[in-house]
């Protein structure tokens, strides 16, 4: 019996073979390492991603991975979310204000957030004068900009699809109460408005501007500030019109309860901002419709906005 | 004996007409995994409706319908995506089963290895989107997730086992 493997092939073999089945024989610890020493060597021949350890490595990698998620989602905390009933409710409120409330409130002792530029009209999809918001899901000022532009653009058409969210709970007025653009849409035979939120709530990546938005944005606002509000190359805003604190604590319905009275801080601040908005649309829609651009609340901001 | 099984072994592995299970267990894999994908396609066009837990983490109609659930800013659901990818996937398998030089040949061999990884890097993505961002998990996305996986993991041990031609 030979410890070697393999078939005998010639009588040299044979030959060569006989003292080493004999030393087996004298020896056979010593044997017995030579044959292990040789299945090492045939092992460390292979390719490394042939090794048994490849699966079971990379499973073990996949396992960390998710506890890596799972403990990185319970640090960042969901959104508050709200039921469609609230969803609808809401909504309701910010979008179908009576002109008179407009109107009582006026400029609400802010000062005009708005700067005119001088640039050539900026048209929207639709041919109409555009209204371009930049903005992110996490940010807080973008979140209270959000009810003040709703409110205005609901006076020249109708928004579908705005859902709630709150801006990020990571940084300055954490979880403000706001709306999300990133699945609405919005239709007016006035003005075109379009919305591009770049990140969500925890900061990853969601819309992009177009290369010639980019260029909009980097030309008017060379900080890179959002939110970034263009109407229609006639005006721009960067940051909240008014201060947040005025939504500090507050709930979606508790802001949107305040809405209905002129008198309340909640209310000055969205709707005497909206105003501006409002003004500075009907300068880029030369005054059209005329039963908004011709309401006091609208004429009392424009009188502020220069240009 | 354990020498004569090794050798008993290689000489499987040299025989490219051999069909190893990792083909058919992928096969069958990527079957399943593309019966689940389209009834979240139909689902998310509102042609089925979508079983599943709601209202706690695990709430697949959140994760359906999130912002996340659409290619881009296409209206096209991911898991036409993943339709896809297991239709390519248990192609692959299929026409290695069916052509004994595909079997060994590395060429097939190494794309496989590509989709598998490229199927398995959406996945760990999607994973953190449902851990992380919307703190919700959807359980048909999950069996879609792990069969993704099982792919992959299938994909690798063929390879591994599997004796090149040149050997």
């Amino acid at each position: 019996m030979s410890a070697t493997p393999g078939r005998r092939r010639s009588g040299q073999a044979a030959a060569t073979n006989a003292p080493q089945a004999a030393n087996a024989q004298a020896h056979p610890d010593r044997t017995a390492r030579r044959a292990r020493d040789r299945g090492r060597g045939a092992r460390s021949r292979q390719p490394w991603w042939r090794g048994p350890w490849l699966i079971p490595a990379i499973v073990g990698l996949l396992v960390l991975v998710v506890v890596g998620l799972l403990i990185a989602g319970r640090q960042q905390s969901a959104a508050p979310s709200a039921s469609q009933a609230e969803t609808a409710q809401v909504v309701a409120a910010v979008t179908s204000i009576p002109a008179s409330t407009f109107d009582a409130v006026g400029s609400g002792g802010l000062t005009n957030p708005l700067k005119p530029v001088q640039l050539s009209p900026l048209t929207g999809p639709n041919g109409h004068p555009e209204v371009l918001y930049v903005g992110a899901e996490y940010c807080p000022y973008c979140a209270s900009e959000r009810w003040s532009l709703i409110a205005a653009l609901s006076r020249f058409g109708t928004f579908n699809g705005l859902q709630l969210t709150t801006s990020t709970d990571a940084d300055v007025y954490p979880n403000t109460p706001t709306f999300t653009f990133a699945k609405s849409s919005y239709s007016s035979q006035y003005v075109d408005f379009v919305p591009v939120e770049t990140e969500t709530r925890s900061r990853a990546p969601l819309q992009a501007m177009t290369p010639a938005q980019q260029q909009l944005f980097n030309q008017l606002n060379p900080s890179g500030s959002i939110p970034f509000t263009d109407v229609g190359n006639r005006y721009t805003g960067v940051g909240s019109g008014y201060p947040n604190d005025v939504l500090a604590g507050k709930s979606w319905t508790d802001i949107a309860a305040a809405l209905s009275n002129p008198s309340s801080p909640v209310a000055r601040a969205i709707l005497g901002n909206a105003n501006y908005i409002t003004a500075a649309i009907c300068q880029a829609t030369g005054g059209q419709p005329s039963e908004v651009c011709a309401a006091p609340g609208a004429v009392q901001a424009k009188a502020q906005l220069g240009g | 004996m354990a020498l004569r099984s090794e050798a008993q072994a290689a000489a499987v592995h040299a025989q490219p007409s051999v069909v190893r299970w990792e083909l058919p267990a992928i096969i069958t894999a990527s079957v399943v995994g593309l019966a689940i994908s389209l009834y979240l396609t139909s689902a998310h066009y509102d042609q089925v409706a979508l079983v599943c837990s709601v209202g706690g983490i695990i709430d697949c109609g959140s994760v359906t319908h999130s912002a996340y659930s659409e290619l881009g800013a296409t209206s096209l659901p991911i898991s036409a995506l993943g339709s896809a990818w297991f239709a390519l996937a248990g192609g692959l398998a299929i026409l290695r089963t069916a052509n004994p030089a595909w079997r060994v040949a590395s060429g097939p061999a190494l794309a496989q290895l590509l989709v598998g990884a490229a199927g398995l890097g959406y996945v760990l993505y999607l994973v953190y989107v449902e851990l992380v961002q919307l703190h919700r998990v959807c359980e048909w996305c999950t069996a879609v997730h792990v069969l993704v996986l099982a792919v992959f993991l299938l994909t690798v041990k063929h390879a591994q086992e599997a004796q090149p031609a040149s050997d």
